[in-house]
């Protein structure tokens, strides 16, 4: 009943306190935050504890979302990569153990599954279509920064690349990355 | 080469927040004054937020849906605060006094700056909410003097229903701001857990939610309402009595309405 409202439409409500607002945004960006998380951190609890977070801030500073800077789901990711980004850099100060070893999959050449490929939404096939279409040396320097949170200079150690090669794969992978991602609106 | 160019190849992985702390300073201070490097920025954040789609989507436990509302809507629990201050306090004043005669001196010094420590926090807790609640009610009262200040024609008359025959209610529209001012008299009290919900209607029928509201003991409010679309967009509006919080779509009985 909720998806008749936009996004913004939503976030006005939740500025007015309504409740059934946030129940409607989270079913509709739950799935995302959640899978975000997972991929960065994996580990499952660490990964609901950062989804409760983000959507607390949501509910709390629904205010200053500001739509003429961009569409709501990027401001959500943005938060929830925050988030995980903080809990991963925390981690790495203090290493824990992970408790899914095995959800750690690499996303450009992991097939999606039937289920969820039928699930999979128009965003996410057109990011994995544009992350295939670049070299693979490329991307993995982009996966690691973004999902992994690794500065250059990290990239540079972990892979034994030097630090100038690490710097022109990424830049090179995130510009045909935008002008991938541009035709696909056109 | 010019800073410019120098930067632009940085561009890409500072989007991606993948250089130094020395470079992200650099960058960030001239992105502030260069309009063309901050076009530049933003061109890759679109890029970036297409990552966040990327990993295999993975359902979250239905637990959390549960966890998130209840945390999302806890108020704030200065007690925990107050309590940790008073321990910590405590600790830090036994390392430093273990003698018996001292302690029990500390004792008594301690519970004593813990009671004045309550009573300080929590006149400090009641001012602050205080404060933003007057804030708050400053602010819906200009936004209502201003709509009422440009409202295009004679206030609406509500028609109330027979839940509410004694209700009167009043409507100024002000297609500009986009808003309508309410003013209502006489509505039943609430119940606990109840509100007031308006209801922008479309030529089609569809309801828009308007926001909710409460009445005070003589059932009265007055009421700023936003509209998410122009005004014109909408034909009428309905106020029904709904749980807290309001509802995605009326659910309760139906109290007083007009057409716009």
């Amino acid at each position: 009943m909720s998806s008749v409202y936009t996004d913004e439409q939503l976030i006005i409500a939740l500025t007015r306190g309504e409740t059934w607002a946030m129940t409607a945004l989270y079913d509709r960006y739950a799935r995302l935050v959640y899978s975000l998380a997972l991929r960065m951190l994996n580990d499952r609890a660490a990964a609901e504890e950062v989804a409760q977070e983000v959507f607390v801030k949501v509910w709390r500073r629904a205010r200053e979302f500001d739509a003429q800077r961009g569409k709501f789901s990027a401001w959500l990711t943005g938060i929830t990569h925050h988030h995980a980004i903080d809990e991963l850099r925390r981690r790495r100060a203090r290493p824990v153990a992970s408790d899914d070893e095995d959800a750690l999959a690499n996303i450009a050449t992991t097939a999606p599954s039937p289920d969820d490929a039928a699930q999979t939404s128009l965003e996410r096939r057109r990011i994995l279509d544009a992350l295939q279409d670049i070299p693979v040396e490329q991307r993995r320097c982009i996966e690691m920064a973004y999902f992994e949170g690794y500065t250059q200079e990290e990239i540079s150690e972990r892979l034994g690349e030097p630090l100038g090669t690490v710097k022109t794969r990424m830049r090179l992978g995130m510009q045909k990355l935008k002008v991938l991602l541009a035709e696909e609106r056109i | 080469m010019s800073l410019c160019n120098e930067l632009e190849e940085l561009i890409p992985a500072f989007a991606l927040d993948a250089v130094s702390e020395r470079d992200r300073a650099r960058i960030e201070a001239h992105v502030a004054r260069c309009p063309a490097c901050a076009e530049l920025v933003a061109r890759y954040r679109p890029v970036v937020a297409a990552l966040a789609y990327a990993p295999p989507q993975i359902e979250p436990p239905a637990s959390l849906k549960y966890r998130v509302l209840a945390a999302a809507l806890l108020k704030a629990k200065p007690a925990q605060a107050r309590k940790s201050l008073i321990s910590n306090l405590q600790s830090q004043i036994g390392s430093f006094f273990r003698a018996p005669a001292f302690a029990a001196a500390m004792f008594v010094l301690v519970a004593a700056l813990g009671v004045w420590n309550f009573a300080l926090q929590n006149e400090i807790a009641q001012l602050a909410a205080s404060n933003r609640q007057m804030q708050s009610d400053m602010g819906r009262q200009r936004a209502l003097v201003s709509t009422i200040a440009y409202a295009e024609t004679q206030p609406k008359r509500l028609q109330a229903t027979e839940v509410a025959p004694q209700a009167i209610g009043r409507l100024f529209a002000a297609p500009e701001l986009n808003a309508l001012a309410l003013i209502v008299y006489d509505m039943p009290v609430l119940e606990p857990a109840r509100v007031y919900q308006i209801w922008l209607i479309d030529p089609v029928g569809e309801r828009t939610s308007g926001g909710t509201f409460t009445v005070d003991e003589h059932g009265r409010a007055w009421v700023y309402i936003w509209s998410p679309k122009p005004l014109n967009t909408y034909q009428g509006i309905g106020i029904t009595n709904e749980p807290e919080g309001g509802s995605p779509k009326p659910t309760g009985p139906k109290m007083m309405g007009t057409n716009l």
